[in-house]
């Protein structure tokens, strides 16, 4: 499964940088590594809610607090 | 028709805020007028004297102005000085045409040196009195594999007193800068390189104020930056295959234009995000594509960097910034070093990221900051096209 995070200008400055750390880190803490990969996206046309990461077709909004609680409800339940 | 590059950048004598060595550039139609002044003395005089000189040596040479005359003026108009009773300034004047020919006329500083496939290129020099000054004139040829280096005295003395009694001295520099002609092919690198070296040999604390000028020619290297979606989005398909087609190298800057460019090639785009810093996002990559980065962050982070560049004093510092392994940095190389025209597509459709109203950069910033880029771009000598889609 692919988790593409936006880099776009809005997102970037709202805090992808961290996402995108703070997701890898807690992907290689659930072992995920070889089901579960991290991509970057150019702009995905949502930047009203910044920062969107995009899993399969859906498009969430996600902070660098809300990470945490992305994970566990959107990719671990897709995942597992 | 060859594109002329010049570099140039000087460090200053130690604890002086301003520099006594001037340089003057004016980028005319067929050619490019370099003129480098060295003002007696040191600090605000020496500034003077060389600004002065510099300033109306290049305004009345552009102008249409003789040598004679030239060279008459700055006699009589120089302000004397008060200790020494001397109107005092070396200068050397470059000329470059685009087809290569070189006129130089050289007074008191050291002589400037040529080179071709690392040989030294012997050139003759036709000795004229004006005004009691002895001045040396020449006329030769440069071709894509020669180099033109001139320098203040401050390069010829480096070291004196520190790590070489009598200095670095011309004939080492001339050596020096041969063996370097053979390997390395920017301008850039020859400045960078050559004040590095004295600023060490000065041991960080130069004795006086160090320049270099390096000249080469070259065919001509366009750049075509694309930024923003075409206003009019039935437009987009026509538009990239425009630019495409158009002469040069692409840049994409911008993740929706990334994005309609990636559509438009029946392609995806795939993201580089070992290019990833917390100030700039990474770089994409789009087949055909030279660079692919994120829009107004970015350029907002090259326009920073090129200035750095381009200011006056030397910064060791800027030239480590420009190789870091980033989009900002990425772009203002290339635009440094490989980029003699700049053709700057500027898209007027409203963007996704304008629609966030916490976003700080609106449409007009996005505008502004294209015009922005090409001011400086302009700046380095380079010419710059701005069309809007």
């Amino acid at each position: 499964m692919d988790i593409q995070v936006c880099i776009g200008s809005v997102c970037h400055l709202k805090g992808s940088y961290d996402i995108i750390n703070k997701l890898e880190a807690l992907i290689d803490k659930n072992q995920l590594s070889d089901r579960v990969k991290i991509k970057a996206a150019f702009c995905l046309g949502e930047c009203v809610g910044a920062v969107s990461v995009k899993v399969d077709e859906d498009i969430y909004s996600v902070q660098p607090d809300t990470v945490d609680n992305f994970f566990k409800t959107v990719v671990l339940e897709k995942v597992m | 028709m060859y594109f002329i590059d010049t570099t140039y950048n000087s460090i200053n004598k130690y604890g002086e805020e301003l520099c006594g060595d001037h340089i003057e550039q004016i980028n005319l139609e067929d050619s490019k007028i370099l003129v480098l002044a060295d003002g007696m003395g040191s600090g605000v005089k020496a500034n003077i004297l060389a600004t002065l000189t510099s300033k109306i040596a290049a305004t009345m040479l552009r102008e249409g102005s003789s040598l004679e005359e030239t060279i008459d003026t700055i006699v009589h108009t120089l302000p004397v000085c008060s200790q020494r009773h001397l109107a005092y300034s070396t200068f050397t004047i470059i000329k470059v045409f685009k087809t290569g020919v070189v006129y130089v006329a050289e007074f008191d500083n050291p002589a400037i040196f040529i080179f071709k496939n690392g040989q030294d290129v012997p050139i003759n020099k036709i000795k004229k009195v004006i005004n009691e000054k002895v001045i040396y004139e020449s006329v030769f040829k440069l071709d894509e594999d020669s180099l033109l280096v001139a320098v203040s005295d401050g390069v010829i003395h480096a070291g004196v007193g520190k790590s070489l009694s009598l200095g670095w001295q011309w004939n080492n520099v001339n050596e020096y800068l041969r063996d370097f002609s053979a390997t390395e092919t920017t301008t850039n690198a020859v400045t960078g390189n050559v004040l590095e070296v004295c600023q060490n040999l000065y041991e960080n604390q130069a004795g006086d104020d160090t320049t270099v000028i390096a000249v080469k020619i070259r065919h001509q290297e366009t750049i075509n930056l694309f930024s923003g979606p075409p206003k009019n989005p039935e437009n987009d398909y026509a538009v990239i295959e425009e630019i495409l087609r158009a002469e040069g190298k692409v840049v994409v800057c911008g993740g929706t234009t990334a994005s309609i460019v990636a559509r438009t090639l029946g392609t995806e785009m795939e993201v580089d995000l070992s290019t990833m810093t917390p100030d700039i996002p990474p770089v994409g990559k789009i087949p055909r594509i030279e660079l692919v980065t994120e829009g107004v962050l970015t350029i907002n982070k090259a326009i920073e960097l090129i200035r750095g560049y381009i200011n006056p004093g030397f910064n060791s510092k800027i030239l480590a910034q420009l190789n870091e392994n980033n989009a900002a940095a990425m772009l203002s190389k290339l635009l440094i070093e490989n980029c003699d025209k700049l053709n700057i597509w500027v898209g007027q459709a409203v963007n996704p990221a304008h629609q966030n109203d916490s976003f700080p950069m609106d449409f007009n910033f996005k505008i502004n900051q294209l015009k922005e880029l090409g001011r400086i771009v302009e700046k380095m000598g380079k010419e710059v096209n701005i069309n809007y889609i």
